[in-house]
């Protein structure tokens, strides 16, 4: 951070300019090649039989509690800061103000203590890919890394992807405690053309991993 | 099309000039009844290893209950309770002091963090804060167990669970890991007639308002026609034209 402001104002505001008519040009070249529609979760991810929660290996300890900053999925390059976000009037999670941050509700467990931490992204914003755009081309064993306020790192591995209808929502389920450390990332799927919306949430646990070395 | 053009470039002007684009959250809302959660932890310094889960449903002053537990003491009862009025937080080690010569936590070491009993999670009759607190034969017993139960808590509770200031303790160490509780800590500190290991707290969770529902995860940016990414590179293009044009005048200034 010190380095970038050091640089002045001017030098900010040419980082923006390049970073804005760099954008504008990816844009462009997308609007050439035709839309990319974002990429889609496993057929698995569909049949959701109730009741198959499969046990745990045993594992490390759970970390202490320490506020999320970032996270970074490797398999989809993707890495970006975490804002905290609480419930929306209408009970949901909020959702980070900037598309292209994740958002942490913090009335959920940290990133890697004790209990089920809660983790949504945009899928898209109104003018392109957003945070969490990539999700759907994760797979069981892709790795997910969350950085901490005390500066420690939490390891995830996907264990479990699952596509519910908005409508059908099981919160208890999804939202509900765990008795080891567990991250719960969700987005938007199922584009309705008619509806104008998404129909339905991804949603993907993740369970502590062994750090690995290409990777972290 | 037309006008989803036209709502692409209001977009795009609102993120350009850094308005915030999605709803604003709030911290509560007015039912005010609904679903709260707590994973519960082990209490920093109790050599406990096991952990917990707690569903709270709220009604009114209606609580329907559910804890889960694993790793605690075997064959020995647990007291658990809502404990409230306070920070509404588990407490740290920081908080454990010398009990009998060993660094521990009990009961009263954390009351500054998780306050004082608001109703006593018992399996049948009384769940009070003054009567049943440590009534050890109405209290689960065993490593892990699942207790399920529907309660009326009094106003003060019900205020304090839904402000998101109440606390679940589950009580019960093996702190020489012996297989039973006796008098290593000493006497307890609520009831000198029992060992100290029966009534330290052993897990502990802050109870927090659980979410409902699917997130509004997207705006359909990724979905749409060409014209809307038309949209979005000219407008990021202006922007940019609009940022040099201010780095000009930054210069200029200066």
């Amino acid at each position: 951070m010190t380095g970038f402001w050091s640089r002045g104002r001017r030098g900010a505001y040419s980082a923006a300019a390049t970073a804005f008519t760099a954008s504008a040009l990816a844009l462009l070249a997308t609007t050439v090649t035709g839309p990319q529609p974002p990429p889609t979760p496993p057929d698995t991810a569909r049949a959701a039989p109730p009741g198959t929660t499969e046990t745990p290996a045993p594992r490390s300890a759970p970390l202490h509690r320490s506020e999320p900053t970032g996270i970074r999925i490797p398999a989809i390059g993707m890495r970006t800061p975490i804002d905290k976000v609480t419930r929306a009037t209408d009970g949901s999670v909020g959702m980070p103000p900037d598309p292209d941050h994740a958002g942490w509700y913090t009335g959920s467990a940290t990133p890697g203590e004790n209990g089920n931490a809660i983790v949504v992204g945009h899928l898209d914003s109104r003018s392109g890919p957003a945070a969490f755009y990539g999700l759907g081309a994760l797979r069981k064993g892709s790795r997910i890394m969350i950085t901490r306020r005390d500066g420690s790192t939490a390891h995830f591995s996907v264990t479990a992807m699952k596509t519910w209808a908005k409508d059908d929502f099981p919160s208890s389920r999804v939202y509900g405690p765990t008795m080891t450390p567990t991250l719960t990332l969700i987005t938007c799927a199922g584009w309705d053309d008619e509806r104008d919306t998404y129909r339905s949430n991804l949603v993907l646990t993740a369970e502590p991993a062994t750090p690995s070395p290409q990777q972290s | 099309m037309k006008k989803k053009t036209a709502t692409s470039v209001t977009a795009l002007v609102a993120i350009a000039s850094g308005v915030v684009l999605a709803p604003v959250a709030f911290a509560g809302d007015a039912s005010r009844n609904g679903e709260l959660h707590a994973a519960l932890s082990p209490i920093p310094t109790s050599k406990v290893t096991g952990s917990g889960t707690a569903m709270v449903h709220l009604k009114g002053n209606q609580a329907t209950v559910t804890i889960k537990t694993q790793g605690l003491l075997a064959d020995a009862p647990h007291a658990q309770h809502f404990h409230i009025g306070a920070k509404g937080q588990c407490p740290p080690a920081s908080a454990a002091k010398q009990h009998n010569g060993q660094l521990s936590l009990n009961t009263t070491d954390g009351l500054p963090f998780y306050g004082k009993i608001g109703a006593s999670l018992t399996t049948t009759g009384d769940t009070g804060a003054d009567h049943s607190a440590l009534a050890v034969d109405r209290f689960p017993k065993g490593a892990s167990y699942t207790y399920h139960r529907t309660i009326t808590v009094n106003d003060e509770t019900a205020k304090s669970l839904r402000a998101e200031n109440a606390v679940v303790v589950v009580h019960g160490i093996d702190f020489n890991g012996n297989g039973k509780y006796d008098n290593v800590l000493g006497a307890s500190d609520l009831d000198p007639s029992l060992p100290s290991e029966a009534t330290n707290p052993a897990l502990c969770g802050p109870l927090r308002m659980a979410p409902a529902g699917a997130v509004a995860g997207g705006m359909g940016g990724t979905q749409d026609s060409d014209t809307v990414a038309l949209t979005a590179a000219a407008g990021l293009l202006t922007a940019a034209a609009g940022t040099l044009y201010l780095r000009r005048r930054s210069s200029r200034q200066n």
